[in-house]
């Protein structure tokens, strides 16, 4: 008995030809990853800069005058590095195909990428009071283009992340609901201890600190990526590239915010830092 | 024949454009190889803008003392005849045949970014009217292609000419960073089954070593102008001594970019030069590893030796040391691909037909470029060449001798694929000859003028200094070489009607690009083919030579293929034209005119748009 080869789906063969690319890894994610070498370059330049002004103070305040209180800038170093964890958890949250939860993240970590904006206002506003300007001495004017550049990158990043946060839709059909609707409820009430309602959780019996617990494993397992079948359908094959896509777009935010991150964790050290 | 989705008829504004044909179908384009016949032409142009500003700048040196032009407006002259050639000549006539002739050759049907691709394009046509119009409104920038710190802060330079320079060439900045990173991606994701790196043809290899120069070089000068512009917008003083500002750091900014650019300048026609030689050698490439890592070795090494330009600042011995050993070394990698050039060429059957005649002047005319290049990395003679003549001689070799002849032998070679007709062989030669000999004529008694004491960037010179007879020579060859593009101008314009039919494969190419027809179409492949070694075509062609084994020839076409292609868009123009405005705004930031603004929203609202249209429209997606 000779078995028969099943017959060729051209059409799914077409739309896998479509997709295909050499590594296996998506153009944007490519695109982004050499995005973020060119960017090493523009925050290169501007700390080199930096470095061979940050003597010149002229008739402003010095460096060790000017950075006498390390507070206000740590705190903003401690959030922004913390909002990296909590894009994390966003991403995690995409991956679980967990919408609430992708865009509860996604807003926090806006929200500190907000903080950390207003901080720096407040910053640029206490050092030209201070007497630290642009026009003051070189000093002012490379620690505050150094800086406000990296402020530019994170204002856009915040837009990038609201961006997602509204407009991604991991399940097309569900999840109309308006953010405040759906999100706040649940997470008014994990602060406060209010049993979920979903009827079934075994969470609900538990002491507060356990459901913590819980909470934080659910939030931090990421599942592993969902395995297409040999045999998929075409609809299969799209609605599998089109999920995969829509978590990208969120990847795509993460490594750039990441990035921004590593930006400052480098600034931190070398302007305030540094003596 | 295969379903194409993508190319429907028919448009209305508003709705996404479907439409190939006429104007419209040319401004929403996202076919890289329309893209690449947009870059060609509009760099062509760009030429001639360039060339004549030459020419008015040769006949003003014909003779000693003369006053043809004011010192101001040679000022004006070099600077834009500089600025044009590199930003809005070399690199945009290579980007055209990396668009055109990169994808095809690595058997991709389009770039990874069509609409990013767009955008780069319209960007960089933006980018060099902007600087354009400054011939109009404020008159030209004047300090030089490299626009050294003092001359162009806000004292020494009062007239907006400087801006415009600055702002134009952010814009060709993003351009060029947008697009080298689109081609990236393109060779990393897009080349056929079995085309590993080792096999990818040589000018995509220098594609892909250029984009990486541009993508890491352009932010330092990004940098650079944004520091100049705070310095002549808001009153700083990074480049102002006075201030406590260093001129010296505008020029490590500027090299550090300026020295990977001059190989992105020169890289691509090496490429160029790489595949036409074994074609009309009818031989492989010599060594193509060697080539190849030669490459890679001189984009690599390119950003470290940019001091070389900066010998006459004083860095001290060590510094000079170091540049001067640095820039010596790019010299051996230089000598290895040469060799491999003229290896290709020993005991092979030679045909002269003229992409060959501008491929071999090539080699001559770079070598000797590169021999007065290796002359002065030495500190103590580039202290006696610097901002000479012999200097002018030098990066005219490379950046004429070398890069436009590589770029010429690239337009015949490629022509006949971009349009299915043969360029005219008599007239080839004839630019061939006029062009050769008015460039030696042109740019060889440069050296001695220069060795003579004669300074660059001057608008006249004394006759006791006895190079007039020399600068005469230099202007005779100079007419000349402009004479010879006439031949170039008209034999384009008559091939194009009355070219003999070019067929597939004119020459009995080695790569992809020859087994499909000319013009391609528009999807470029029916099937992908599949690749065995570095010259898939010719091996298909002669099977029993080919050495790693014939891939199987690609499957005919099947009946209900379906090749998705990206929909046209008006986004990417609309995003190229709001930052343009925006620039305009930042120029005139005083005047009451939100201009600004205005641009500034129509960027971000193109950008949404953009990101909210799908890259194949609804409409165009055929059935399956």
């Amino acid at each position: 008995m000779v078995q028969q080869a099943p017959p060729i789906n051209h059409a799914l063969e077409d739309i896998k030809e479509h997709h295909r690319t050499s590594t296996g890894q998506s153009h944007r994610k490519v695109l982004m990853w050499t995005f973020l070498g060119s960017e090493c370059m523009f925050f290169g330049s501007l700390i080199a800069t930096f470095l061979i002004y940050h003597n010149n103070v002229a008739s402003g305040p010095n460096r060790e005058h000017a950075f006498e209180s390390l507070f206000l800038v740590s705190v903003m170093a401690f959030v922004l590095l913390a909002s990296s964890f909590t894009m994390v958890l966003a991403l995690a949250a995409a991956r679980r195909g967990d919408q609430k939860m992708m865009r509860a993240w996604l807003l926090l970590t806006a929200f500190c990428g907000l903080f950390f904006i207003g901080s720096q206002g407040y910053e640029f506003y206490h050092f030209t009071h201070e007497g630290l300007t642009p026009h003051a001495s070189l000093f002012g004017a490379s620690f505050m283009i150094l800086t406000g550049f990296h402020g530019a990158h994170v204002t856009l990043g915040i837009l990038w992340l609201v961006s997602v946060a509204v407009l991604v839709r991991l399940h097309p059909k569900k999840d109309h609901r308006p953010i405040m609707a759906s999100m706040l409820p649940k997470f008014l009430g994990f602060l406060a201890g209010v049993p979920k309602r979903e009827p079934g959780a075994p969470i609900e019996a538990r002491p507060r600190h356990r459901r913590f617990m819980t909470f934080a494993r659910e939030q931090t397992l990421a599942p592993p990526p969902p395995v297409l079948a040999k045999d998929a359908s075409i609809e299969q094959f799209e609605a599998h590239h089109l999920a995969e896509e829509k978590v990208l777009n969120v990847e795509l935010v993460g490594l750039y915010w990441h990035f921004v991150d590593i930006v400052w964790v480098v600034i931190f050290t070398v302007v305030y830092l540094f003596r | 024949m295969a379903t194409i989705a993508g190319g429907m008829k028919g448009r209305s504004i508003l709705r996404r454009p479907t439409g190939t044909e006429g104007i419209w179908g040319w401004i929403t384009t996202v076919d890289a190889k329309r893209i690449g016949v947009l870059y060609g032409v509009t760099a062509l142009i760009f030429f001639i803008a360039g060339g004549l500003e030459a020419l008015i700048m040769r006949v003003q040196l014909a003779s000693p003392e003369q006053n043809i032009t004011s010192p101001e407006t040679f000022n004006q002259l070099f600077t834009m005849h500089g600025t044009t050639m590199v930003f809005l000549v070399i690199m945009p006539l290579n980007a055209a045949f990396f668009n055109f002739v990169m994808p095809l050759q690595i058997g991709a049907r389009d770039v990874a970014f069509p609409r990013l691709n767009a955008l780069s394009y319209w960007l960089f046509l933006f980018g060099g009217l902007f600087l354009h119009v400054s011939f109009i409104a404020a008159g030209p920038p004047d300090a030089g292609w490299f626009s050294y710190a003092n001359l162009t802060e806000r004292p020494f330079s009062p007239e907006n000419g400087i801006d415009y320079w600055i702002l134009s060439l952010q814009l060709l900045g993003v351009a060029s960073v947008l697009s080298s990173l689109n081609f990236i991606v393109t060779i990393i994701n897009l080349r056929a089954k079995g085309m590993s790196f080792m096999r990818l043809p040589v000018f995509v290899w220098m594609t892909f070593v250029v984009a990486f120069l541009l993508v890491l070089a352009m932010p330092v000068i990004t940098i650079g102008l944004v520091l100049l512009m705070f310095d002549r917008f808001t009153g700083t003083s990074f480049f102002i001594p006075s201030g406590g500002g260093d001129p010296v750091l505008w020029q490590h900014l500027f090299w550090v970019f300026g020295h990977p650019e001059v190989y992105v300048l020169i890289l691509p026609p090496m490429g160029m030069v790489s595949e036409i030689l074994p074609v009309f050698s009818r031989k492989p490439l010599f060594g193509y590893k060697f080539v190849v890592l030669a490459g890679i070795f001189i984009g690599v090494t390119g950003f470290t030796v940019w001091s070389h330009h900066m010998f006459s600042v004083g860095l001290g011995p060590i510094a000079n040391t170091y540049f001067a050993t640095a820039t010596f070394l790019v010299g051996v990698p230089t000598g290895v691909k040469i060799f491999n050039w003229i290896a290709t060429l020993y005991k092979g059957k030679l045909t002269f037909e003229t992409p060959m005649l501008f491929a071999l002047a090539f080699v001559a005319l770079f070598t000797i470029g590169g021999i007065s290049g290796v002359m002065h990395a030495s500190p103590p003679t580039d202290l006696q060449q610097t901002d000479t003549y012999f200097i002018v001689a030098h990066f005219h070799y490379v950046l004429f001798g070398g890069a436009i002849f590589g770029m010429m032998g690239g337009l015949y070679y490629w022509f006949p694929k971009v349009t299915g007709r043969m360029l005219n062989e008599t007239l080839g030669k004839l630019h061939f000859w006029f062009m050769f000999i008015g460039a030696n004529l042109a740019f060889f008694p440069m050296h001695f003028s220069g060795m003579a004491g004669m300074p660059r960037r001057i608008y006249t010179y004394d006759s006791d200094l006895g190079v007039g007879w020399l600068n005469m020579i230099s202007t005779v060859g100079a007419l000349i070489m402009g004479a010879s593009f006439l031949f170039l101008v008209y034999n384009i314009l008559h091939s194009l009607k009355k070219g003999k039919a070019a067929g597939n494969d004119p020459w009995d190419g080695h790569t992809l690009e020859w087994s499909v027809s000319s013009p391609p179409p528009i999807h470029n492949y029916d099937e992908i083919p599949t690749v065995r070694s570095n010259r898939p075509y010719w091996d298909q062609k002669h099977p029993e030579l080919a050495e790693h084994g014939v891939p199987p020839p690609p499957p005919a076409p099947r009946k209900n293929k379906h090749i998705a292609l990206p929909s046209p868009s008006y986004w990417p123009i609309v995003l190229a034209a709001g930052m343009t405005i925006a620039a305009f705004g930042a120029l005139y930031h005083e005047t009451i005119l939100p201009v600004l603004p205005i641009g500034l929203s129509i960027a971000v609202i193109a950008t949404y748009a953009w990101v909210l249209e799908p890259p194949i429209a609804k409409q165009a997606e055929g059935h399956h």
